[in-house]
């Protein structure tokens, strides 16, 4: 993928449309662009050499087009980006499985750091190590802290996560990119987890709160484990500025996060005796980290 | 004695409500904004408020450029502004000092802190 490479870029929606176009082109890429019904049925289409399909709605004729895209060799199978609104649903999720996710919202610099990545990587893995995992750990256990208390030491598993289904009843994600790395951080809470977080925020830990007030709420929760992580991962030298939270009840649905790396989940749960709004172990923070530049073209 | 008015600027409504809720009713008047644009247009049509509690990362105009273009408000270059974040880095906090803020809090935060920056305010 260079400056030179020719894109496809599907989007329904004009002004966003317009606004991908505008972007790469500014940037120098060699851009055509599509509506859905135009790129299923025009059959001169020709080759490009990536193609990032915005998905406004999940309807067949989208599916059509991605299974189009790849099987008619439009473009490279791996080189198909979606840039989608999450959750998936499992229909879905089955679909989109083999093409890269890129979750709204997220900016188009965003993008191009993704569609740029694998041409760039050095080594795409990110090395989920133990200072690295620390790190994380360390702002989950002051978030935790402040709103839970002191007392309640917490435990953590760290792993890689094998598929892409939530458990939870809600999650938020962050998208972040700096120099070096990008990715996305995504927090999934249980109901009475999160209702007790919330509630402690307000200093009221027995206040009433509707699913709505809870829902809004955990877009800030994880700004603020963002805010904790971009200063913590950044002292262990992964620097990034994080973005704006989006939020979706989780409960059975897929998220992809953005990125070629595996994903990192910090599952975590008290120690010691579990409180009522700790009934299940399904809380926790996924993060997906990618280097963007090796340490060699750094020097470079 | 006068109530300060004061204008809280967040995009997530729960932090808006959480530092409402802070504030001695007896001594504040509240106006809300959800981001650096609504905040601007709110502070051209108020010269009263004199102190703004405001997040950094938000959507449409982010908090750092709000505390750039208030100065542009005839009413409001001297306006108090107070910087709650949960972006906690050293640079970030150097540019917050640069832009002539005259106080910040890193989220998550409990009252005492808050109390503590407004006495030396208001």
């Amino acid at each position: 993928m260079n400056y030179s490479s020719k894109i496809l870029i599907i989007n329904d929606d004009v002004e966003s449309g317009n606004a991908y176009l505008g972007f790469f082109e500014s940037r120098g890429y060699n851009c055509k662009i599509y509506d859905i019904h135009s790129a299923l049925t025009d059959k001169g289409i020709l080759k490009f050499d990536l193609a990032i399909v915005d998905l406004t709605n999940y309807s067949k004729k989208v599916f059509q087009l991605l299974k189009k895209l790849g099987s008619k060799k439009v473009v490279p199978k791996d080189r198909i980006y979606v840039v989608y609104a999450p959750p998936i649903r499992k229909s879905c999720s089955d679909i989109v499985k083999n093409f890269k996710m890129l979750p709204k919202p997220m900016t188009l610099e965003h993008i191009e750091r993704n569609i740029l990545a694998p041409a760039q990587v050095f080594s795409p893995r990110v090395e989920y190590d133990e200072p690295l995992i620390d790190a994380v750990k360390s702002c989950l256990a002051e978030f935790l802290g402040h709103y839970l208390g002191e007392e309640t030491v917490m435990e953590f598993k760290a792993s890689i996560k094998k598929d892409h289904k939530l458990d939870s009843y809600a999650s938020s994600y962050l998208p972040f990119t700096g120099d070096e790395v990008y990715g996305t951080m995504l927090l999934n809470l249980e109901k009475p987890t999160l209702h007790k977080v919330v509630a402690e925020m307000y200093g009221d830990s027995e206040m009433e709160l509707s699913d709505e007030e809870l829902f809004e709420s955990i877009g800030e929760l994880i700004n603020q484990v963002g805010g904790m992580a971009m200063d913590v991962l950044g002292k262990a030298g992964y620097t990034f500025w994080i973005g704006l939270p989006n939020s979706f009840i989780s409960n059975n649905r897929y998220f992809y996060h953005s990125g070629i790396n595996q994903v990192l989940s910090i599952e975590f749960h008290p120690k010691d005796k579990k409180p009522s709004f700790f009934n299940k172990t399904v809380n926790s923070l996924e993060i997906c980290l990618n280097r963007s530049r090796s340490s060699k073209e750094k020097a470079s | 004695m006068s109530k300060t008015k004061c204008l809280i600027v967040d995009d997530q409504k729960v932090m808006r409500n959480m530092i409402k809720k802070m504030l001695d009713p007896e001594k504040f008047d509240i106006v809300e904004a959800s981001n650096g644009k609504e905040a601007l247009d709110v502070l051209g049509g108020d010269a009263d408020i004199s102190l703004v509690i405001s997040d950094i990362n938000m959507p449409v105009m982010d908090g750092l450029e709000l505390l750039d273009r208030r100065k542009e408000l005839k009413h409001h270059q001297n306006t108090d502004f107070v910087v709650i974040t949960s972006i906690r880095t050293d640079s970030a906090i150097q540019q917050v000092q640069e832009k002539g803020a005259a106080g910040w809090l890193t989220k998550p935060f409990k009252k005492e802190q808050l109390d503590e920056i407004l006495r030396l305010l208001v």
